[in-house]
């Protein structure tokens, strides 16, 4: 509980947050909200955000996908062109890990465990990317009152997101909550792990 | 490099799939069955990955064709080879 010199100090700052225990949090997530307002207005520099173009992993400029190297360059454009070249090169990220996928995992008789692994973090970077991007234009539509055009271009990335969500889900997803996966299948590997199995050449069944 | 010395199990499931096939149906079937005991990855066999399966298993599922449309699938753990199921593709798409 706060003590009464603690509710005088949150008195009067905002009536709706007064909630004994839980103004470490509301803090937290005020700072949060702050920062995703100011990336989103582009009121902070990149650098008071703290995109470092130098920062290792995912921010690495080698290895991070196209729509995330543009958040380190400065606004030099008007904000509609940079969202539409961000959408495009969202685009093109797809076009390219689908391409990419062919060849390393649906089509790869070698595929193995690294090969799986990339295609999960591909997928995944990619939707982050097109959440991020559909907030951007989201943002964008609100502020400069036109959100009927940005929700055209919102509904084209849901489109995408909603296949790049599955992709995830029916390569990545449990296996039993696969719809499509035979049951048989699925009873013939719970066998296994129970230690339900016969001797291949076991008599009985013309085996 | 030696081949493994696989040892070869099958599961309950395979014999009920077995047990339905068609009498020439197990004739071919048993034949393949004897290359497959030798080696199952023979080509004769056209063993192949199931990468989608694969990759929700976490372990390689691999197929052998036996005729047009008759299928084995299976997994190998250690040294042992479990048939999982037999019949059309239908068993794994």
């Amino acid at each position: 509980m706060h003590s009464s010199k603690e509710e005088e100090k949150y008195r009067g700052e905002d009536n709706r947050f007064r909630i004994q225990g839980c103004q470490p949090f509301v803090d937290s997530v005020r700072k949060t909200c702050d920062f995703a307002r100011a990336s989103l207005t582009g009121a902070m520099s990149n650098q008071e955000l703290g995109f470092k173009p130098a920062a290792q992993g995912r921010f690495q400029r080698e290895i991070t996908p196209q729509s995330y190297r543009l958040l380190w360059q400065l606004r030099t454009q008007d904000e509609r062109s940079w969202l539409e070249s961000a959408f495009q090169d969202w685009l093109r990220n797809l076009s390219q890990h689908e391409a990419t996928s062919q060849r390393f995992v649906y089509q790869n008789q070698e595929m193995n465990d690294l090969d799986l692994r990339s295609h999960r973090g591909s997928l995944c970077a990619l939707i982050s990317d097109g959440e991020f991007l559909a907030m951007q234009y989201l943002a964008f539509g609100s502020r400069a009152g036109n959100s009927d055009e940005a929700e055209a271009t919102v509904n084209m990335i849901d489109q995408k997101l909603k296949i790049l969500l599955n992709t995830l889900f029916a390569w990545h997803g449990s296996l039993n909550d696969q719809p499509d996966v035979p049951e048989s299948f699925k009873q013939a590997l719970r066998e296994v792990e129970d230690g339900k199995v016969l001797d291949f050449d076991e008599p009985g069944d013309g085996v | 490099m030696a081949a493994p010395n696989y040892v070869f199990k099958k599961t309950l499931q395979f014999r009920r799939a077995f047990s339905a096939l068609s009498p020439a149906e197990k004739t071919l079937a048993e034949k393949a069955f004897k290359v497959f005991k030798a080696n199952p990855f023979d080509p004769s066999l056209k063993p192949h990955k199931i990468n989608r399966l694969s990759s929700l298993h976490k372990r390689t599922v691999h197929s052998i064709s036996i005729a047009a449309d008759l299928r084995v699938v299976f997994i190998i753990k250690e040294n042992i080879v479990f048939s999982l199921d037999i019949g059309s593709h239908d068993i794994y798409k």
